[in-house]
């Protein structure tokens, strides 16, 4: 019986049943598989959860590499871009942006650190030195000055095949390649190489050109089997850099080993070897001496120095200022209206008594001269009491007061005032605005005639001047009590005698008439006349004043010779 | 470029390309590269020209220059018999340097007077029928100097 015979024989629920013995799956698990492989979009919706799954344990068990799935990737998303550019480019829109932003912020930041390091050295030896660098090597100078920047960098790496010499992908620095035609040095590059092994005659498996000296500029060669690695560098490369060379000849070889081998030519495969070239596009910078900013700190200290000095002298005037003006103001006679400051000068506004003491005279000891401050006087009449008692002496400069204040509107004044003088300075001061009343209190008042005068002229007559031989000069003691005489004589001159007689005094010179009798006289009266002089000096009238001889007639006489001595006498005006 | 020394290798490729390296390279390293993109039905061609120095007695040519050639022109002077084997010679050094890559021998200087040349047309046509491929060229006149370069591409591609 053959299979389908057997089939046949079975019945639906046998048939079943041995479907489920073979495949373990019961009929309904069946119906679904089967819907689901029948539908393509279920299915899908079911594998889909597993996709991504299987990928990655296939990438980690390293059945598919990454390199394998790289470019179904990139046809994927050239195709992607070719069908909808925008759509592409939307989706980069949040990546790009901030990248251009920021590639741009650090192109101006180099540009910027740049320029900041031209202007340091601008005039310094070593940039006189760079420039003479650029015309003689008819680089630029911006290129002159970046090579300075840097301890080394490499400018340009080229990957060349071995066997042809052709260039496989050749990448620069951002500054863009050296050589003009990257094709054509590769070959020159290979030729070169070739020439010196062969004309050294060396193994070439053993030996190999592997660094070129060109001025500033080394070409460094790193050999692989299929392929080299030459980095062109600016300035001093470090040793690592061959280790990056290494290291990236041996990725090429690694990852393009088929195609180096097969080269037939076509030089496109190996664009994505890029990524290892781009690995030895190395630079370093040289270490920017962080140089002390003499200069610019002195110019910040003089500046500071100066603007504190400003500050200080500024805020020191205005406090000088102020104490000047809080002192003017306590001045007497003084009242500021008004301040300002023109073209750098103070300028007082203020009013002025004529009594009062100039401002200028003081303004001195505050720091303040005409050639920074200026007064705009008004006059006015002050009533302050140093003003008034100023003003009033100034009126009673004639009068021979002792002493003088005021009181609330009171002049009190103290002497010894005749009552004709009281009335004349009282009839001056009463026009002072500022003065009510004149107090006379402490006036000495007259006296009853007799007792004054009487005590006077006993005074008077009771002093006596000696003079030595033939001199005429009184001696410290004499003009004292000379004073003295003056005044007891004065205070009975000054009495108003009225109806009475005036008083005379009468010099009496004392001599003797031993020898020359006539001679003594003449002597003694010269003598008299020179003490009326003396008098008249002091201020007594010369008609009141009589001089006299007396002889010395006994010794018990009270004047002692060539003594001068006085004598009160009333005589009525029409005897003088 | 292959060929003895004055047969005008250097003036075929002049007329070919606009080099950017100086001539002096040849008396120096013997060799001088140029680049010139040829277009071949829809293929363009980046060929990198080696003109390797001409040979003679005091010169010979490297054999590492040829290594990895795709093809190489064999250059003689049309009025210098010599100029003949000495190219031949190199053909067979380049064929064994370069694992059978095409070559053209071009005979140069052709638009001297025929009267001058020493390579007759019979000599030529037994090289044709040897299975040479030639060409004659002429630098000075540009005759052939396109016609040789593109024939050579085309065998290098299809090689």
């Amino acid at each position: 019986m053959s299979d389908k015979d057997f089939i046949n024989v079975l019945n639906k629920a046998q048939l079943s049943e041995l479907r489920r013995i073979i495949t373990g799956l019961d009929e309904e698990d069946l119906s679904r598989l089967n819907n689901l492989i029948k539908d393509p979009d279920a299915f899908s919706d079911h594998i889909i959860e597993f996709l991504p799954l299987s990928i990655k344990k296939l990438i980690s068990s390293h059945q598919v590499t990454l390199d394998e799935i790289t470019p179904f990737i990139e046809q994927a998303i050239q195709a992607s871009i070719k069908a909808n550019p925008q759509k592409f480019a939307n989706i980069l829109y949040p990546v790009m942006v901030p990248a251009i932003r920021k590639a741009v912020a650090e192109d101006i930041k180099r540009m910027l650190d740049s320029v900041s390091s031209s202007v340091d050295n601008s005039f310094s030896v070593k940039r006189i030195g760079w420039r003479l660098q650029s015309i003689f090597s008819g680089k630029s100078y911006g290129e002159i000055v970046l090579s300075h920047a840097f301890i080394y960098r490499v400018r340009e790496v080229f990957l060349i095949h071995t066997e042809t010499g052709l260039l496989l992908l050749d990448i620069t620095d951002e500054r863009g390649g050296l050589s003009n035609n990257a094709d054509m040095v590769s070959s020159m590059l290979t030729a070169i190489k070739d020439f010196a092994q062969d004309s050294l005659n060396v193994d070439r498996s053993k030996s190999d050109l592997n660094t070129i000296q060109m001025g500033e500029y080394t070409i460094w060669i790193e050999p692989g089997p299929y392929a080299i690695v030459a980095a062109i560098i600016e300035g001093r490369p470090p040793e690592e850099l061959k280790v990056i060379l290494k290291e990236a000849i041996e990725a090429v070889h690694v990852n393009f080993d088929h195609e180096l081998k097969t080269f037939d030519g076509d030089t496109d495969t190996f664009k994505k070897s890029e990524r290892f070239l781009q690995s030895c596009i190395k630079q370093q910078e040289k270490e920017q001496k962080k140089k002390k900013p003499i200069a610019s700190t002195l110019l910040l200290l003089i500046l500071l120095s100066a603007l504190g000095y400003w500050i200080y002298t500024s805020v020191d005037s205005n406090i000088r200022f102020n104490h000047f003006v809080k002192y003017a103001e306590n001045q007497p006679g003084i009242v500021i209206n008004k301040l300002e400051k023109q073209n750098g000068k103070h300028v007082v506004y203020a009013l002025k008594d004529p009594l009062s003491e100039n401002p200028y005279n003081y303004s001195g000891q505050f720091g303040f001269d005409s050639s920074n401050l200026q007064f705009k006087f008004k006059s006015y009449l002050s009533l302050e009491k140093e003003i008034i008692l100023k003003r009033s002496s100034i009126l009673l400069q004639a009068f021979n007061n002792e002493s003088i204040h005021l009181s609330n509107g009171i002049i009190y004044l103290k002497g010894n005032f005749r009552q004709t003088e009281a009335d004349s300075m009282k009839a001056l001061l009463m026009h002072l605005p500022g003065i009510d009343s004149i107090n006379f209190d402490s006036i000495v008042k007259n006296q009853p005639f007799r007792a004054v005068i009487n005590k006077s002229v006993f005074n008077i007559e009771k002093y006596y001047f000696v003079f030595k031989y033939n001199t005429f000069k009184l001696d410290s003691s004499q003009k004292i009590k000379f004073t003295k005489l003056i005044k007891n004589i004065k205070n009975v001159y000054d009495f108003n005698f009225k109806n009475d007689s005036i008083p005379v005094i009468v010099v009496i010179a004392h001599t003797s008439r031993a020898g020359n009798a006539e001679g003594n006289k003449i002597v003694a009266f010269n003598r008299a006349k020179q003490f009326i002089d003396l008098m008249v000096a002091a201020g007594i009238p010369m008609e009141t004043l009589v001089p006299t001889v007396s002889y010395k007639e006994e010794e018990k006489d009270a004047y002692p010779l060539r003594s001068v001595s006085f004598k009160v006498k009333f005589v009525k005006p029409e005897e003088l | 470029m292959l060929g003895a020394f004055a047969v005008g290798k250097t003036s075929l490729v002049q007329r070919f390309v606009n080099s950017i390296f100086s001539e002096k390279y040849q008396t120096t390293i013997g060799v001088k590269i140029d680049q010139k993109l040829v277009q071949t039905g829809d293929t363009e061609v980046n060929l990198m020209l080696w003109d390797i120095h001409g040979e003679d007695n005091y010169q010979k040519v490297k054999p590492s220059y040829i290594m990895g050639a795709s093809g190489y022109f064999v250059v003689v002077d049309v009025t210098r018999e010599e100029t003949l084997g000495v190219g031949l010679n190199l053909q067979k050094m380049a064929n064994e340097m370069s694992k059978g890559a095409p070559f053209i021998v071009l005979i140069n200087k052709t638009d001297l007077p025929q009267s001058e040349w020493y390579i007759s047309e019979t000599s030529i046509n037994e090289l044709k029928d040897k299975g040479l491929e030639i060409i004659l060229t002429s630098a000075k006149e540009g005759t052939g100097v396109e016609e040789a370069f593109s024939r050579l591409t085309e065998l290098m591609i299809n090689k």
